[in-house]
């Protein structure tokens, strides 16, 4: 019954564009900063690595696996992108600095907020003029658009109540990779209880968040 | 969603869980502000219903030497006023009238103070009334319900003096003395009781022992008389 909402908040880096603030000024950003090394920051799930996939798929992205080698394999355009950089060893990331300050290349590094802090900490990155591009989790209203709109598109409006969605909110903190993840996992278990005939579950309830939130982890028992 | 069961079931557990958690904050809110409401409307106690315990506080002592030297002096003249006179009573006084109270000149000399106070005059007749009431009635019969007082005992003995009365006189001014036994009019009229029943040497005795440790010009006079009239 719910078969398709399901796979409508699956993740998936083929998805649709869903235009946040954050997401347009860190678009923005990236697109108007002139300096050769630019840093896209954010927490896990905030949609990093969506941005640069839609964005910039004429460009190669790199993964954080790569060597000098494969830096040098793509040294023929002028900008090169790496998710996940926060893998990176500190010989490849003082590589790519060097490179960055040839003028030749532009680098777009992809990082954990958290390990980006570390990183740009050091004394090669302090004394340079480098852009830091924040992409920030999705506010509450953001949220409640984007789900909205995934079920309007299914015909199944006004499944969700402000209540219901205040908690969803709760339990992601409006990182949009949990946001997709929890309602994904909400309706397969309200497709459960209905095929089920479970009546006490028939509708999306309190109950049935908290349900969700403790298989995701995100409630502690 | 094999583990759908296991989900609501925890579920509910965690729902139990907060509900405690949340109603064990309620209740102990209510109970704050139970107390709280009740230490507020508390009605306070009058001030005057209290019944403070107010310690006197420590007066200082004058350690001037001459003071104490004085009162260790006064109460070695307690004891041995005390010891005479209850010799002296008893070998003298108390025998030849056994019926009548033993006179409480020995029993007050052992708390011997200086009465001349009004307050603690009244608090020593009072004391006297407590402890001395029952020969007092035996006595009086007249005057079983009334108060004793130093002064009505002592006209009552002038009074019987003036009639003649002597041992009766004698009786009253025990009675006394019992109350105030510092009093020389006292002692001044139990010698001239003692003289005009022909116990002269007795009267000559007791004003001596008095004189021994208090000063007393008309006890010596009279004395001297006594003992000119002997000669």
């Amino acid at each position: 019954m719910y078969e398709n909402l399901i796979k409508e908040f699956e993740d998936s880096l083929n998805d649709e564009v869903f235009e946040t603030i954050s997401f347009n000024f860190a678009k923005k950003e990236l697109e108007e900063s002139k300096n050769n090394l630019r840093f896209l920051i954010g927490i896990p799930g905030t949609g990093k690595s969506f941005l640069l996939t839609h964005f910039y798929s004429d460009t190669t992205i790199l993964s954080s696996t790569l060597t000098k080698e494969d830096i040098d394999k793509n040294l023929n355009q002028e900008l090169i992108i790496i998710d996940e950089a926060q893998m990176l060893d500190n010989s490849l990331i003082e590589y790519i600095r060097t490179l960055a300050d040839t003028k030749k290349y532009t680098f777009i590094l992809s990082m954990h907020l958290r390990e980006a802090k570390k990183i740009l900490q050091k004394e090669h990155f302090k004394s340079r003029s480098i852009d830091i591009i924040e992409l920030k989790p999705i506010t509450k209203q953001e949220m409640i658009q984007y789900i909205n709109v995934k079920l309007l598109k299914n015909n199944a409006n006004h499944l969700f109540s402000k209540k219901e969605f205040n908690k969803i909110y709760k339990y992601t903190k409006g990182n949009f990779r949990y946001i997709k993840k929890f309602v994904k996992t909400l309706f397969e278990l309200l497709d459960f209880a209905v095929s089920n005939n479970i009546q006490k579950h028939s509708k999306i309830n309190s109950c049935l968040i908290t349900m969700t939130a403790i298989k995701l982890g995100l409630e502690n028992e | 969603m094999s583990d759908f069961f296991e989900l609501e079931r925890k579920c509910k557990q965690l729902k139990r869980k907060k509900l405690i958690k949340y109603s064990s904050i309620f209740l102990l809110f209510i109970i704050l502000i139970g107390v709280a409401i009740y230490f507020i409307t508390k009605p306070q106690p009058l001030k005057s219903l209290h019944t403070t315990k107010i310690t006197p506080k420590p007066q200082p002592t004058k350690p001037t030497k001459p003071k104490v030297i004085v009162k260790i002096k006064e109460k070695n003249i307690t004891k041995v006023v005390v010891k005479k006179v209850k010799v002296f009573i008893e070998k003298n006084i108390t025998k030849p009238t056994p019926p009548a109270p033993t006179l409480s000149l020995d029993i007050n000399l052992t708390k011997i103070q200086k009465i001349d106070n009004p307050k603690q005059k009244a608090k020593a007749e009072l004391k006297t009334k407590k402890t001395n009431t029952q020969p007092i009635k035996k006595q009086t019969s007249i005057l079983q319900n009334e108060t004793i007082t130093f002064n009505k005992a002592l006209t009552l003995a002038k009074k019987y003096y003036e009639n003649a009365d002597y041992e009766n006189s004698i009786k009253w001014c025990k009675l006394a003395s019992k109350i105030d036994n510092n009093d020389e009019r006292v002692w001044k009229l139990y010698a001239l009781n003692l003289e005009k029943t022909g116990q002269k040497e007795k009267a000559i005795k007791l004003l001596k022992t008095y004189l021994k440790y208090k000063n007393s010009l008309e006890l010596k006079y009279l004395l001297q008389r006594f003992e000119n009239e002997k000669n």
